[in-house]
């Protein structure tokens, strides 16, 4: 989706499973569950469905072709796996530009029977190879411990607390509870999160997502296709990628930002918008630390002033000026891998996110994984 | 390993676990851009990645300089000495050949012009309540086994 782009793409559907702390059917059952919700919420053939992502984290996976002939589509001549939250939508809109596909279903099945990291050790030998060769054998081997790093740094750089950004897992929590789909069900106190027990500090267990297990689909359709369906289109108006070849490592040794950051100047010279424009922030939240980051990174708060602008909470709530994650986010709804936020994204722009719907729902901004290698996108309702 | 014995699944927090158990030291294993660096350690110096063109070092080493794509890299020792850029106190990971709590550090050589260059290593001689960002450490190294020497650094003297 740039300037070039011939056609406007819109999310026109959206499927769930619940999200259940363990796999409680085969994975392939509810991912062709959660195809079928998002074609039927989309009211369109599934005949007419023809492309296809299908994202894991785990090996092996589930075969894409049996996913799709479960879900209906009987003429699918666009297929590309892989990608977390807006890059999966951003390829798809990009294929349905060029003429590759007319509707492109993008699924996210998450099955907890692998850890998203776990450090490279030869398990006879002990020996790391490649890039990790210096961070395992010093026990450096899972993205909290990484995210730690960056955190202190990135706190420390601009007088930042933990007391403050403790706002974000605390509203979070709030929307949760509004939030039938998610799986933290009690509220969340200053306390709590002040007392609770440290993984890799300064990173504690309510700084990490909950891994859950379900599927999670959503459908893209062009333009004169979405403007038939069931919903008003929401439009996919820009995305960008980090377009570096990047690895797991390399934020532990990135430039800190100072300005925001390439992929926002992107996005918003694209969508023809500006940050002040957007109404619902979508921060990625793998890691509670990684909110303010992205929204300094997409120049929605300036440079260090995100700890200033969490505290309270106010400013985030589902009912102030600019939402954020207004699901629960992957802290408390679950870890969908960024499918949750454009899920709701979506549903917040349709108008029918129930008792957490804001009342500033044209626009929304979307991030997805780490702040110094992941992607964004914009969407909107015109 | 014969078929009766089980080769941990390390993709699995089980096989991490079994590993821990097996008392599994993680050790680097050099290759062609990486070599250098630990076979400098292994003489108990530390050496690092210079980029002749943009006048400073990078680490972790590869092919090519990171800033400015460059292949002009040369070897430079350092004196090992820097100061803490961030660091970590792991507390319940349970990373094999690790025993929490135990911190892991990144360190800026005093020679590096960028704060991009970081050490990742550990914390010796110094209580893990008084690490501290911007602490000046100096390098220390340990013979893990006849072929790999770690270097750790430890509060400067």
């Amino acid at each position: 989706m740039a300037k070039t782009s011939k056609t406007k793409v819109a999310f026109v559907g959206a499927g769930y499973t619940n999200a259940t702390r363990k796999l409680e059917r085969p994975e392939t059952e509810i991912a062709i569950e959660a195809a079928r919700m998002a074609i039927a919420d989309a009211g369109i053939d599934p005949a007419l469905v023809d492309g296809i992502n299908v994202q894991v984290h785990h090996y092996p996976p589930p075969d894409t072709p049996t996913i799709a002939a479960g879900a209906g589509m009987t003429n699918v001549r666009w297929n590309r796996d892989g990608g977390l939250g807006i890059l999966p939508a951003g390829i798809a809109a990009d294929a349905i530009d060029n003429g590759e596909a007319n509707c492109i279903l993008v699924i996210k099945v998450m099955n907890t029977i692998a850890p998203v990291s776990t450090p490279q050790i030869d398990p006879t030998s002990g020996g790391v190879a490649g890039p990790t060769q210096f961070e395992v054998p010093y026990g450096l081997g899972y993205s909290m411990q990484r995210v730690g790093l960056q955190a202190r740094a990135y706190m420390h750089r601009y007088g930042i607390t933990r007391e403050q950004l403790a706002w974000v897992p605390i509203t979070e929590r709030q929307h949760a509870l509004m939030n039938p789909w998610a799986v933290m069900k009690n509220p969340l106190t200053m306390e709590d999160y002040m007392n609770a027990r440290w993984i890799a500090e300064p990173v504690n267990l309510f700084d990490c997502d909950m891994p859950v297990n379900g599927a999670f689909a959503f459908l893209l359709a062009r333009e004169d296709i979405a403007k038939d369906l069931k919903w008003k289109p929401v439009y996919l108006k820009s995305w960008a990628g980090n377009k570096q070849n990047i690895g797991l490592q390399d934020h532990l040794w990135a430039e800190p930002l100072a300005g925001v950051s390439p992929i926002a100047e992107e996005i918003y010279r694209d969508a023809g918008m500006k940050p002040e424009e957007m109404d619902l922030w979508f921060m990625y939240d793998g890691f509670s630390y990684f909110v303010p980051m992205w929204m300094e990174n997409l120049g929605l708060v300036p440079r260090g002033e995100a700890g200033n602008y969490v505290q309270g909470g106010t400013n985030i709530r589902f009912d102030g000026r600019h939402p954020v994650n207004t699901h629960g986010g992957q802290l408390s709804e679950g870890r969908l891998h960024g499918h949750g936020h454009v899920l709701e994204a979506i549903q917040q722009l349709r108008g029918n996110a129930g008792p957490r719907q804001s009342k500033y729902n044209n626009t929304a901004i979307i991030s997805s994984v780490f702040p110094h290698t992941g992607a964004a996108g914009i969407l909107s309702v015109e | 390993m014969t078929s009766g014995n089980s080769v941990p699944n390390i993709q699995t927090t089980e096989g991490q676990a079994q590993l821990k158990a097996m008392g599994i030291k993680p050790v680097p294993v050099p290759d062609e851009v990486t070599g250098p660096y630990w076979a400098g350690t292994k003489q108990h110096k530390l050496t690092l990645q210079f980029c002749t063109a943009c006048s400073d070092f990078q680490h972790p080493p590869f092919a090519t300089c990171r800033k400015c794509g460059g292949t002009s890299l040369e070897w430079r020792d350092v004196s090992g000495k820097g100061k803490i850029y961030s660091f970590i106190i792991d507390r319940r990971l349970m990373t094999p050949g690790f025993d929490e709590p135990y911190a892991v550090l990144q360190v800026n050589p005093v020679e590096a012009k960028s704060d991009t260059v970081r050490i990742t290593t550990n914390m010796r001689e110094c209580a893990l309540e008084d690490v501290k960002i911007g602490m000046d450490v100096e390098v220390v190294f340990e013979d893990v086994n006849e072929t790999v020497t770690l270097p750790q650094f430890r509060p400067a003297k």
